[in-house]
């Protein structure tokens, strides 16, 4: 039997009291199949949807597609550039009849037919085939054939080729921002604003299912009626401070695991898979890496580099912090939920079963709603008075500020939001605590705010 | 004889309505006490009080000689009225926790509930989900959870609702076991047979106010009603002549045994009607009939009444 004599011993087994609520609550979700299968699933989905459309790309590169050139100017044998994939073969004569009926024998990709007129028109050129000609051939086609042309008419008028190339000029507009302390900071809008979008959907949906998931335990406890057999062991706060509590650590390990998971899948998968890839990914990350201020090698790399090259991009792109934003995530998250959590807890408390909870949970999720449509609507101006004020109000904060974070915000600003925001829980899971503790023992009566309001006033 | 509880003036209301009106009640450590009234008499908010589930509006608890306070949970057991269990968890996992709540440590707790759940011949079932168990196994369950922090108070809110007659009768038996190693057992209910079978207190609730508490002996001598039956062999009519002075006739069948119940005559006693009949009738059975809980309950309410 325990003796609670000394109130060190008291706080203790309270603690103790509470420590094991959450081991329980942690436990019976982090068991169950669905977490399981959706801490599985998720990873294969995000890895998959990074993958795909690089694999897509290459299968539909995969093939080698060799044309036949019927060219009447004679100007382009053995000029035109080749990749892995498109080859040329130039027939030594110009005759379009001939080659046209032999076609379908060739065997070839496509006939390319250059005419006299070229130098004077621009539909001198066709391309035929029984195949659909996909764009980038055509592309490749037409940008190699201008190219010579060009080259040739320089040549005619007495350039030399050369000189082109010497004057060519390739202008990559640098970003660059100025903070306060003079510093320059090369600066990445493209980045800035897919982790801004990344991370206020997925605080959103975290605040949303966390709490989601801690009403519904609260109504199950009303409904299989055990809740009064507990709160004759515990104080009712105690039960839904180790449920929320438990629910939240439950919502962080799913993260957790989803991070390790994609990244593991990802990095194991994606050098199989996509061996060229690595010349793709490098050619879409290159205007993102020449913004960032440094000048990677414009060779191609190989595939045991692409994930070093990841590297490299993150910590070459100038001043996104990514501490900060991890460490905002979670602390906002963290704030978000315990603010949201209490009243959803609540909310649980006050009806019998899930159906009833939908009048409240509408007023009770509009704001996180509201800064969701206004992160969509500010995502490209960051700078909004409506998104600032937006990121101070603990009900909008957590989606609001995370927004605004990867653009950089000053401390004084996170630390008052943040200092809000706390406040704003412990007031509401005092309120929430009220709620419940009335609420939970009450069955049948439907609840009205009057009544809710007399419960929070009860001693 | 020392009580265990004590509760002193408690009142409690509720929007508009009282459901405890200056309450006091003494409960004898020891004993097995019936806390009796009508729905909605205000039992289970006097139980939530007890329990410190809900406070009281004035009054006070006592337990063992001091106001009752946090730490006396652990020496409370509390089987609520609507009870339950988690569906989806594990029978053993889920008793565990109950009785880490009460304080017993994971350990302690396990090898004190493999001991019941052979008892009570569930020992099969400790890895399956509640929902698995039928409800009788779920009762067992419920009860075992309940005692077995041992503690020194036992608070019953209608514990045989739901209860098959087997499953009642294991729990009359385990209530008077509990009696027997020095527990105190306080349970509410309308079952009035097992209120005649095992209390040894009663304490009557109507309308948010105590209307009738004592031992069960002292109150079915309160509503005695002087009711008594007799069986004789011989002549009726010099029998129902002899009694008419002392008797209010109630029933009276003749035959070759003769059987007749009636009441006392305020002023007269059985001696002086049994030393009337004697000379004159062989009598073969007599005895006082004293009232059931049953009858008690419903006269009680209705004298409250008016």
């Amino acid at each position: 039997m325990l003796k609670a004599d000394s109130p060190i011993t008291y706080n203790s087994i309270k603690m103790r009291k509470i420590l094991t609520i959450i081991e329980r609550e942690y436990l019976t979700r982090v068991k169950n199949k669905s977490f399981i299968i959706m801490s599985i699933l998720g990873p294969l989905l995000f890895a998959g949807l990074m993958i795909a459309p690089s694999l897509i790309m290459n299968m539909n590169n995969t093939e080698v597609r060799i044309v036949q050139v019927v060219d009447s100017t004679h100007i382009f044998r053995g000029q035109l550039p080749e990749t892995d994939y498109i080859k040329f073969v130039y027939m030594p004569d110009a005759n379009l009849q001939k080659y046209k009926s032999e076609f379908s024998q060739s065997g070839f990709y496509a006939l390319l037919y250059i005419s006299h007129q070229i130098v004077n028109s621009d539909n001198a050129v066709s391309l035929y085939s029984d195949k659909n000609i996909n764009l980038d051939l055509r592309m490749h086609i037409s940008n190699a054939i201008e190219k010579r042309l060009e080259n040739e008419k320089l040549r005619s008028c007495g350039v030399d080729p050369g000189i082109l190339s010497a004057v060519k000029t390739n202008i990559n507009i640098n970003t660059i921002k100025m903070t306060d302390d003079g510093r320059e900071e090369s600066d990445n809008m493209t980045l800035k604003l897919v982790l801004s979008y990344l991370m206020g959907i997925l605080i959103y949906i975290a605040i949303f299912l966390s709490g989601n998931a801690v009403m519904r335990g609260v109504i199950e406890e009303k409904t299989n009626r055990i809740v009064e057999v507990i709160v004759s062991s515990v104080r009712p706060a105690q039960l839904m401070a180790g449920k929320i509590i438990g629910v939240g650590l439950v919502t962080l390990t799913q993260f957790a695991l989803w991070i390790v998971l994609t990244f593991s899948i990802y990095s194991a998968v994606a050098p199989m898979l996509m061996p060229d890839t690595a010349a793709i990914g490098v050619e879409r990350a290159q205007p993102l890496m020449s913004q960032g201020g440094s000048q990677l090698a414009q060779a191609q790399p190989t595939t045991d580099e692409m994930a070093d090259e990841l590297k490299a991009m993150l910590g070459t792109v100038g001043n996104i912090n990514f501490g900060v934003i991890i460490l905002s995530f979670i602390f906002f998250f963290l704030g978000g939920y315990l603010l949201y959590g209490s009243l959803f807890a609540a909310v649980g408390s006050m009806v019998d079963n899930e159906a009833d909870t939908q009048q409240f949970i509408l007023p009770l999720s509009a704001p996180l709603l509201l800064s969701i449509i206004v992160m969509t609507g500010t995502i490209t101006n960051p700078d909004s008075p409506m998104l600032f004020w937006l990121s101070i109000i603990p009900f909008t904060s957590p989606v609001s500020m995370l927004t605004r974070i990867p653009y950089g915000v000053p401390y004084s600003e996170i630390f008052l939001s943040a200092a809000l925001l706390i406040a704003t829980f412990v007031l509401c899971t005092w309120l929430a605590g009220k709620i419940y503790r009335t609420g939970i023992l009450m069955y049948g009566k439907k609840s009205t705010l009057k009544e809710i309001w007399r419960w929070i006033r009860l001693k | 004889m020392a009580s265990i509880l004590e509760t002193n003036e408690v009142c409690k209301h509720y929007s508009g309505h009282t459901a405890l009106d200056h309450v006091s009640l003494n409960v004898p450590q020891g004993t097995v006490f019936g806390l009796l009234g009508p729905n909605g008499a205000g039992k289970t908010t006097l139980i939530r009080i007890i329990n410190q589930i809900t406070a009281p509006d004035s009054g006070t608890v006592l337990f063992n000689g001091h106001t009752i306070g946090p730490d006396d949970i652990y020496q409370i057991g509390y089987m609520p009225e609507e009870r339950g269990l988690y569906k989806k968890m594990k029978v053993g996992e889920q008793a565990v926790y109950l009785a880490q709540l009460k304080g017993l440590s994971k350990a302690d707790a396990t090898q004190r509930l493999k001991v019941w759940f052979d008892k009570f011949e569930i020992g099969n079932w400790w890895n399956c989900k509640v929902e698995e168990l039928s409800k009788g196994m779920q009762q067992k369950v419920q009860f075992i959870t309940t005692v077995l922090h041992e503690p020194k108070l036992l608070i019953f809110d209608e514990p045989f609702s739901g209860f098959d007659p087997i499953n009642a009768n294991l729990l009359k038996e385990e209530i008077l076991n509990l009696k027997d190693k020095g527990a105190t057992v306080i349970f509410s209910t309308h079952n009035m047979a097992s209120v005649e079978e095992i209390c040894d207190h009663i304490a009557l609730i109507n309308k948010s106010r105590k209307i009738l508490d004592g031992s069960v002996n002292d109150v079915r001598q309160q509503f005695k009603l002087n009711l008594f039956e007799l069986s004789y062999i011989g002549d009726s009519e010099k029998v129902l002549a002899l009694c008419a002075p002392m008797v209010d006739l109630k029933e009276n069948e003749p035959g070759a045994i003769s059987h007749l119940s009636g009441g006392l005559k305020p002023g007269f006693t059985y001696n002086q009607l049994l030393a009337a009949l004697l000379p004159e009738v062989q009598i073969t059975q007599f005895n006082e009939l004293i009232p059931n809980m049953n009858d008690i309950f419903i006269k009680a309410v209705n004298q409250n009444a008016n």
